[in-house]
């Protein structure tokens, strides 16, 4: 294991250890809370995967894989009603996206085949705080809602001064379900920050042209995959 | 230690946190999320280093059909073309007329390599048709990979629009050579033209073929090994299926030369035929304008000995004709319409030819009629002496008297008496002067002494003394013919009645006085009474094949000699022999001199013609020939 990955997984465990002491009490008279969350996605795209390499194979030129749907950022937020002293619910929103290119270029001009995937998600979040006495403060968490997907694929070939670009869009609303974990310190008494580890499964909705929900795709592009996000929190 | 850091840290981070307006901004921060959201974005290419291809184009191979400088447009026309550039690619072709596309099209496997053009709606007159074709480079570019890169070649092609229409063409010449005939025909050089199709059509046993389909416009001839000299058939050339004029061919086939080697032979040679290949046989035979005779198949040799044919007779010509027979299957063919090569040859010497011929007694010399004018001929030295030009219109008749000094002409009704040597006239006169009957005039015989006999159509005697100017004698109605002697003092005269009868008489003071008469059952006619000459004083009767001779003195039978049939021909009085037809031959006719009175043969001749002239030695024929009869022993 990577050096970095060890003190990271350190720094939490200490963290875990040392703030737990207090965490219930001061959770558990709040009513409501606001979270913004940034963080990481990864969704592996396996079927994706498969186009580019069609698609590179069918090309009459070589190209090179420049990106292949990595990790990369997400951000949202959401809002917690406090409905017992254990248990919290509310609205949220996260914002996902990763993406592939195949690509060269030379004197004669350049090409490039994009696949970019998008999610606008809107979820009912909801988490149950566990019994610890030190801080991090722990949440089993749970959201459930649907992934605005769009996927959007952009060829384009530049030669001679002239430019071709083909884009072609697919949409889909994509049935989700989120269970992970949510960690927090508190910063004082409203704020709190922490980190959310997680594990989103897609359960159903399938692609289709953007404009004609008919034309379905049976290419399996989803939002499944490993999340993890730092939270600020405001609860009161 | 971990509690107490958190600890410390939250009194901090408390206060820069602790704002009621939190909720609010977490808010307006989630809205802006929404909307300003900031999807994948891809990393840049980085640029690989492929070398750039040659400024200067290489080669290509263009191939277009058709093959030709000017593209020449009537209608729609097709174009194929083929561009080999290997090891680069084709990736399309375009066509352009005067400039303007007319079409883009890839170019490859699968993909018709033709494109049809209608110039229908463009005029007449130049053009530019223009055809681009762009390859790859091969450089391994992303340009060259899609086509954006590449060679671009351009091939412009003067075009026109010729809408000359189709029209009919004429076949120039027909040329024998060796191995058949040239025909040449009118060039049609419009874009109209597909092609040409000749055909030939032979007469001979009607054949009708398609010689040759030509599809280039430029050729305008063709070497027909199927022809044959004198074979008679039609060319036609087609102009896309559009007859043309027909042209027949009908000559002779070759030269023919006939050659006379002996008195009754001849040799025949000809020309041979240039197309032995085609040649069934030759065809050799005589006409004598009535019928075909001695047809012969004479088969091909390489050296072609000469054909003899030795049985010419005297009299008239005989003409040899020659056909080149083709080969046919067909068992229905026509010599007829194969064109004939003739030549004539005709036995003796030859003289001048003429349409009457009388002896001068006493001398190797004639008078020739030849309608123009009486010549003085010599058959011994084969010679024109004189003439006297005579009215073709208006010569009736001459006589020459038995001494040979004087010949009388009858030019209209003009009766004039010429000294045949030198040809002076020594009077004339009108026969109406002497009576009008004598219009009608149906034979005139003359005697040395001057008198003339005229004999009517009306059959009516009338003798007239040229010297004295005066009739002698008119005869009763009803006297069909009569002679006068040679002196004079007699005339044989027929008589026509209820049985015709043959009477004798002898002139005595202007009176006739019967000597003797003799009954034929049947009538006579000129040509059956001659006198001989005086030195023989014998009278000749021929009728039938019933030959008497008399004395002319006392008409009294001398001999009386039977002919094989009625076949008399000539009689000479000088050498008082007689010439007849004896065997009538195929070829010609057998015939037999005799001498009178006695019948004894003294020669055989074969001849061709029946009006023939005996003159002592010589046998003279109209055809301008003349046969020596002691050249025949």
């Amino acid at each position: 294991m990577d050096l970095t990955v060890k003190k990271i997984i350190f720094i939490i465990i200490f963290f875990v250890s040392a703030a737990g002491l207090f965490a219930q009490e001061a959770e558990v008279k709040k009513t409501y809370k606001i979270g913004l969350t940034l963080g990481a996605a990864y969704m592996p795209q396996s079927e994706l995967r498969d186009i580019n390499r069609q698609v590179e194979g069918d090309l009459p030129f070589a190209v090179k894989t420049i990106n292949n749907f990595p990790p990369y950022f997400c951000y949202g937020g959401y809002i917690l009603s406090q409905v017992s002293p254990r248990f919290a619910i509310g609205p949220g929103y996260w914002f996902y996206t990763t993406g592939s290119r195949l690509g060269a270029r030379d004197y004669s001009g350049s090409y490039s085949f994009d696949q970019i995937l998008t999610a606008h998600s809107f979820a009912l979040n909801a988490e149950w705080l566990l019994p610890t006495t030190t801080y991090p403060v722990v949440y089993l968490e749970t959201i459930a809602g649907a992934n605005l997907g769009n996927w959007k694929m952009e060829e384009t070939l530049e030669t001679g001064g002239e430019t071709q670009n083909d884009v072609e869009e697919l949409e889909a609303v994509k049935l989700f379900f989120y269970p992970g974990l949510k960690f927090t310190w508190p910063l004082n008494r409203e704020f709190g920050l922490g980190f959310k580890l997680g594990y989103s499964f897609d359960l159903a909705g399938k692609f289709h042209l953007a404009g004609n929900a008919e034309a379905k795709s049976d290419t399996k592009a989803g939002f499944s995959g490993p999340r993890l996000k730092l939270v600020l929190e405001y609860g009161k | 230690m971990g509690a107490l850091f958190l600890v410390k840290h939250q009194g901090k981070a408390g206060s820069c946190l602790h704002n009621k307006h939190f909720p609010r901004y977490c808010i307006l921060l989630f809205v802006m999320m929404v909307f300003i959201s900031c999807e994948f974005q891809p990393s840049s290419i980085p640029e690989a280093s492929v070398e750039e291809p040659s400024a200067t184009a290489p080669e290509i191979e263009i191939e277009i059909t058709p093959d030709i400088d000017t593209l020449k447009l009537y209608d729609a026309t097709t174009i194929t073309y083929g561009f080999y550039a290997s090891p680069r690619q084709v990736h399309w072709v375009q066509f352009l007329w005067d400039g303007e596309e007319l079409e883009t099209r890839e170019y490859g496997v699968g993909i018709p390599a033709q494109i049809t053009f209608d110039p229908d709606p463009y005029s007449e007159g130049l053009h530019l048709f223009e055809i681009r074709v762009f390859t790859s480079t091969n450089s391994g570019s992303i340009g060259d990979a899609v086509g954006a890169e590449g060679y671009l070649y351009q091939l412009q092609w003067p075009a026109v629009i010729d809408r000359t229409p189709l029209r009919k063409l004429n076949i120039l010449s027909v040329e024998p050579v060796e191995g058949g005939a040239i025909v040449k025909w009118e060039k049609f050089p419009h874009p109209a033209f597909s092609f040409y199709r000749l055909e030939k059509l032979g007469y001979f046993d009607g054949r009708n073929l398609e010689l040759a389909l030509i599809d280039d416009q430029d050729v305008t001839e063709f070497f027909d090994t199927d022809y044959l000299e004198g074979d008679n058939v039609v060319y036609n050339v087609f102009l896309n299926g559009t007859s043309g004029y027909s042209y027949e061919i009908s000559e002779p086939p070759g030269q023919i030369e006939a050659t006379w080697l002996n008195t009754y032979a001849a040799s025949v040679s000809w020309t041979p035929t240039l197309n032995p290949g085609r040649l069934d046989y030759y065809r050799v035979f005589l006409n004598d304008k009535i019928a075909l005779k001695e047809v012969q198949q004479v088969p091909y040799q390489e050296d072609q000995p000469p054909f003899v044919y030795d049985s010419l007779g005297f009299g008239s010509g005989v003409t040899f004709n020659i056909q080149f027979v083709p080969k046919t299957s067909s068992t229905n063919f026509s010599y007829g319409v194969l064109g004939v090569a003739s030549a004539k040859i005709a036995t003796g010497e030859k003289i001048p030819e003429h349409e009457l011929a009388k002896k001068i007694p006493g001398t190797s010399k004639s008078l020739l009629n030849d309608g123009n004018k009486l010549v003085l001929f010599d058959h011994e030295t084969r010679t024109s002496l004189d003439f006297i030009d005579s009215d073709p219109l208006r010569l009736r008749a001459f006589r020459i008297t038995p001494d040979g000094q004087i010949v009388y002409t009858l030019v209209g009704n003009e009766f004039e008496a010429w000294e045949i040597y030198g040809f002076n006239s020594i009077g004339k006169i009108n026969l109406n002067e002497i009576d009008c009957r004598l219009s009608s005039l149906y034979d005139i015989s003359v005697s040395s002494n001057g008198r003339i006999l005229f004999v009517t159509a009306g059959e009516y005697l009338l003798l007239y003394d040229f010297q004295a100017e005066e009739t002698l004698y008119k005869s009763e109605d009803e006297v069909g013919w009569g002679a006068i002697s040679p002196d004079g003092e007699n005339i044989l005269a027929r008589y026509t009645g209820d049985s015709t009868e043959f009477r004798y008489y002898s002139l005595v003071g202007g009176q006739l006085n019967l000597i003797g008469k003799k009954v034929y059952p049947v009538k006579l006619w000129p040509n059956t009474f001659f006198f001989s000459a005086p030195e023989h004083n014998q009278l000749i009767t021929c009728l039938n094949n019933e030959l008497q001779v008399r004395d002319a003195g006392d008409f009294s039978l001398i001999n009386e000699i039977q002919l094989p049939y009625n076949g008399f021909i000539t009689y000479d009085p000088e050498s008082h022999r007689l010439l007849y037809a004896a065997e009538t031959g195929a070829r010609s006719t057998k015939c037999c001199l005799i001498s009178l009175p006695r019948g004894e043969i003294t020669d055989t001749v074969f001849l061709s013609a029946r009006n023939i002239l005996l003159h002592n030695r010589f046998l003279v024929g109209r055809n301008g020939r003349q046969l020596n009869l002691d050249e025949l022993k």
